[in-house]
């Protein structure tokens, strides 16, 4: 079955556009770290995408508070925040990730792959049914954690 | 007299970035729609200089909602604005008159500089 990417080159690219997209929204310098476990990290909240149309999977997003709302000050240059402020902009990166990761893998090609509308929750989502195929863990420069994470269906056309 | 900018985005925290880059520049958000169908029915009110578009929204998407505002004011100056556009959706937005196209996330100098370009 020929696959749409390696599980490699989908890692690299997607730890390229998760640090671009955090440095270009808001300033915020992601620095890749040795995973700790092999679950969700210790996530106060998810913010997530579901592919589909020419690719599947979801794409998560796991971070502690403090990151959720660093992103928000940053991106909102405000300390006046609500919490729908800060799954506004949660929301948002992760929209605009997902756009970049879809631009990068569908440079020519006219496939219609999409993405969900992002749904923000609190605690550590994992799709049913979906393997963990990729898990990237980064330390924000004030010491955030956060998890990105690519689950995939069984027979995935993917990777 | 600041140029409007009508903003049409269903993330209101387009909205609010894009006011925050047009901060101490000769543009205000003038209005902000959240969807196409809201921008078609007050596009007469606002009179924007210039909008800004999202492709990707509930309902009609912006290459539609652009094109319905172009047919019916064929002196609309709109900017397309996407996380995610094909080469073959840019090209729809050229085709049918929109006067630019930017990627999020918007840096500050390319999309000023879209802006005035969009006025030419």
């Amino acid at each position: 079955m020929d696959r749409l990417i390696s599980r490699d080159q989908l890692c690299v690219m997607l730890d390229q556009v998760a640090r671009e997209i955090a440095r270009r929204e808001a300033g915020i310098c992601l620095s890749p770290v040795e995973p700790d476990g092999d679950g969700p990290v210790e996530a106060a909240c998810t913010v997530y995408i579901t592919f589909e149309h020419g690719m599947d999977g979801t794409l998560c997003l796991y971070a502690n508070g403090a990151m959720f709302v660093r992103l928000a000050r940053e991106v909102m240059q405000t300390d006046d925040l609500t919490p729908q402020d800060v799954a506004d902009v949660a929301k948002e990166y992760l929209n605009v990730l997902g756009g970049h990761v879809l631009i990068r893998l569908f440079p020519e090609a006219k496939r219609p792959a999409r993405f969900s509308v992002p749904v923000f929750c609190q605690g550590p989502y994992a799709p049913q049914s979906e393997r963990r195929c990729i898990v990237l863990d980064y330390a924000g420069d004030k010491a955030e954690q956060v998890q990105l994470a690519y689950y995939t269906p069984m027979g995935s056309r993917t990777i | 007299m600041k140029k409007k900018i009508m903003v049409v985005d269903d993330s209101r925290i387009s909205e609010i970035k894009i006011r925050k880059l047009l901060e101490d520049t000769d543009f205000e958000v003038a209005a902000y729609c959240e969807n196409g169908e809201d921008a078609i029915a007050r596009y007469d009110e606002v009179q924007p200089d210039v909008v800004t578009m999202d492709i990707i929204m509930p309902g009609i998407d912006g290459l539609e909602t652009a094109q319905v505002i172009l047919e019916e004011h064929p002196d609309a100056r709109i900017i397309m604005v996407s996380s995610l556009a094909y080469d073959d959706t840019i090209e729809e937005a050229d085709r049918i008159g929109a006067k630019g196209f930017l990627y999020k996330p918007l840096e500050r100098q390319p999309f000023l500089e879209a802006l005035e370009q969009a006025l030419i």
